[in-house]
């Protein structure tokens, strides 16, 4: 069942991530933005609205945003859209993907150091040299030798996704703000 | 040997050269991915817009990423295809135009818009998603208007301002959906905007647009006003290319007929208005090095330079050469020579000067140049604007016969004034005179070819007389900075120094055509187009009896009549000007 408290959460969640992204690229800014005010008319009340629309934004939001941020968000929000036609409550399952969410993203955001004004530093001491974060960089600014030379980021190729940060395994990835 | 890597492309196997983009690896193999927010990978690979999406697969998975920024490797299966992407690239122009404002019919980027243009090519429904937009902010500054609801956010104006130009006066602001690019102090004018119209030229819609004046033509048109046109040496070697014509074609002939049709009083050639800067720009470097004054002398024809100069390095005023631009003399010398001999009144003359530049609408409205009792240029339109104008009006452009320019007292020209439009002409055609002047005879013309080039950044050393004198040419304001730090630390060894603000100079100007094949990335266009449209006006150059300044019939005439001679006290009232230090954030 739904309670008020279950959708309290899950409008604070569409609220947060519609505004807490960082705007660089189309998919987040407009896209979670367009998204989420498909979400609050239905959660208000007004049924009339497409679930093919709303399936087909999240799903391509979840595969095309530039970076986690967008891509996590979207996923969460699937589960919802979900949640809302199909299984006309929130369970659990929602739930725990928003505090999943938030506990990776809720400081970047709020601090808002997602997108710009911020960073990237590899500790070479740290770096395992696996190449895991220049095979995951979307803008190619990242180069090493696997198993031979730390890796790098060149930061005027980079495009401050924190595509690096999520993906390396072993805390390498240093952010300066 | 080069190195090369396997890749796929819709299951086909190509084999293409090693650290390419997905994007530049499919055109090689013929295939055509739209895109919006790249302008060039030195500059810029942001991959915001998500217009240029493509997937790559993974197994059975298929992961989508933006073709522009993604580097090719060994194996990669690029899918370019499947409905997922065709989908994915039409969400997100049909995002994009949710938040766009939709005035086409009045934009007059209408036709060169490159949203309009990808829109097109993947099918995206205008209306498909609605809500909320962006409040609308439209920035009218003396050069340059700013409308934010036409934006994209796809970055290439900040980083041209920043990166190409090092002025850095835009910059993207606030997150998520209220994200905006804006002016530092949210209006262009308090800023620090040069005015140079790089920006202009990078916008993919017309949220960046010169500010129009053609309206103001239309008034003094219907005040009855004698309306008389100048136009740009740029002008001709660009204006060819709005009526379907490739770049690298000579546009003189039609384009002034075309001015004549449109009903002007009389068309003139600013090509005599450079030559008029050239003989007191000269006497005025001949003078400084005669009498060891400061040196270097550094040209002040290009406004947005000025306009940098005033704001950032306003110590080195002394240096600057005091003359006006030669759209302003010229007018200054219609309302003047002109009127005079017509029996006219200053006022009754409206002067239009047709420019390849945003920063020229801003350089009529300075206070200091109000010398005289008239204002000296009443207009300034760019190249697009008289574009629209001669559109408007219905001339059949391929029918049009050559013409000339007015012959009427101001109407002659040597090839010195027509090769100002591009980098290294101004110096060119000054030391052609200046040479004159101090060794009391003429040089060969190939003498000072050494200022000639495409690099943004040229120097030469020329003989004159006994003595070596070393100059500059620089285009593109960041690439000064080098420079005039030397000149402000007393160390430069330069005499006289070139500097226009615009890449190429005025033929790359902000108010320029766009170069339709520059959107598409074809780099051979890209990389050309300036030396095509600079080899024009070498040509006319080339093709002119007279090639030195001083030796216009014309000008002698001027001079004899009603100048006396360079420098005077009353062409200094009339043709030069005062230059003062400018706050950096407002004006």
């Amino acid at each position: 069942m739904n309670t008020i408290d279950n959708i309290k959460e899950v409008k604070a969640f569409i609220d947060f991530v519609a505004n807490e992204n960082c705007g660089k690229c189309t998919l987040c800014r407009i896209g979670v933005k367009r998204l989420s005010e498909i979400l609050n008319n239905v959660i208000n009340g007004n049924e009339d609205i497409e679930q093919k629309t709303a399936l087909e934004l999240g799903n391509t939001i979840k595969l095309g945003a530039l970076c986690d941020f967008g891509k996590n968000a979207a996923n969460v929000l699937l589960l919802i859209i979900d949640g809302i036609f199909q299984k006309k409550e929130f369970d659990n399952t929602v739930l725990t993907a928003i505090n999943n969410f938030y506990s990776e993203f809720k400081e970047r955001a709020v601090t808002g150091t997602i997108g710009k004004s911020v960073e990237f530093f590899i500790d070479a001491n740290k770096c395992k040299k696996c190449s895991m974060c220049s095979r995951h960089c979307p803008a190619g600014a990242i180069s090493g030798v696997i198993r031979l030379e730390p890796f790098q980021i060149n930061q005027n190729k980079c495009i401050k996704c924190w595509t690096c940060f999520s993906v390396c395994k072993f805390g390498a990835v240093n952010v300066k703000k | 040997m080069k190195d090369t890597v396997n890749i796929k492309i819709n299951g086909i196997p190509y084999e293409v050269e090693k650290n390419l983009t997905i994007l530049e690896a499919s055109r090689i193999c013929g295939y055509d991915i739209p895109i919006l927010c790249h302008w060039d990978h030195d500059y810029c690979a942001v991959g915001s817009c998500r217009v240029c999406l493509v997937g790559i697969k993974e197994g059975n998975n298929t992961r989508l990423v933006s073709s522009c920024s993604t580097t090719i490797f060994d194996g990669i299966d690029i899918d370019l295809l499947s409905p997922l992407v065709l989908r994915a690239r039409k969400t997100s122009v049909e995002l994009l135009l949710s938040n766009h404002s939709k005035e086409c019919q009045q934009c007059p980027k209408n036709g060169n818009c490159e949203l309009l243009n990808v829109a097109k090519i993947v099918g995206a429904d205008e209306n498909k998603f609605s809500g909320k937009t962006q409040d609308r902010v439209i920035d009218i500054s003396n050069g340059i208007t700013r409308d934010s609801s036409k934006c994209v956010l796809c970055g290439r104006c900040v980083e041209v301002c920043n990166k190409q130009q090092g002025i850095g006066v835009l910059s993207f602001k606030n997150k998520a959906f209220e994200n905006v690019v804006s002016p530092t102090k949210d209006l262009l004018k308090d800023s620090g905007c040069i005015f140079c119209g790089q920006c202009v030229l990078a916008c993919p819609t017309g949220a960046l647009m010169e500010n129009s004046s053609i309206k103001l033509v239309d008034e003094a048109f219907e005040k009855k006003k004698k309306v008389i046109v100048q136009v740009a040496p740029a002008i001709r070697a660009a204006i060819a290319e709005a009526f379907e014509q490739k770049i690298g074609v000579l546009g003189a002939g039609k384009m002034f007929s075309a001015l004549k049709k449109l009903g002007f009083y009389r068309v003139f050639d600013t090509n005599f208005g450079a030559d008029l800067t050239i003989t007191e720009e000269a006497e005025e470097l001949v003078e400084r090095i005669k009498n060891k004054k400061v040196l270097p002398q550094i040209t002040s024809c290009c406004p947005a330079w000025i306009n940098y100069m005033e704001r950032f390095y306003a110590d080195l005023i002394p240096n600057i050469s005091s003359c006006k631009s030669p759209h302003q003399m010229e007018g200054a010398i219609i309302k003047s020579y002109f009127a005079q001999k017509h029996n006219l009144m200053p006022d009754d003359i409206f002067v239009v000067s047709v420019m390849p530049c945003t920063a020229k609408k801003d350089e009529i409205k300075r206070k200091e140049n109000k010398t005289a009792d008239f204002v000296d240029v009443d207009a300034v339109l760019t190249t697009r604007e008289i574009i629209f104008m001669i559109k408007r009006a219905g001339i059949n452009w391929s029918l049009l016969p050559d013409g000339e320019p007015d012959n009427d007292l101001i109407g002659e020209y040597s090839g010195a004034g027509a090769i100002f439009g591009v980098s290294g002409g101004v110096m060119e055609a000054a030391l052609r005179t200046a040479y004159f002047k101090l060794v009391k005879k003429e040089a060969d013309i190939l003498f000072f070819k050494d200022v000639r080039g495409l690099q943004c950044v040229r120097e030469a050393t020329i003989n004159i007389g006994e003595k070596d004198i070393k100059v500059a040419v620089v285009s593109g304001i960041k690439n000064a900075v080098p420079l005039l730090q030397d000149v402000r630390n007393k160390k430069s060894p330069y005499t006289f120094i070139e500097i226009m603000a615009c890449p190429g100079g005025c033929i790359n100007g902000g108010g320029q055509p766009y170069v339709k094949e520059c959107f598409f990335l074809d780099k051979n266009v890209r990389n050309t187009y300036i030396e095509k449209r600079s080899s024009i006006l070498y040509n006319v150059d080339e093709k002119k009896k007279i090639r030195q300044s001083h030796n216009n019939e014309d000008i002698k005439k001027l001079y004899n009549d009603f100048l006396i001679k360079p420098c005077s006290e009353l062409s200094h009232k009339l043709l030069h000007t005062t230059y003062s230090k400018k706050d950096k954030f407002s004006q």
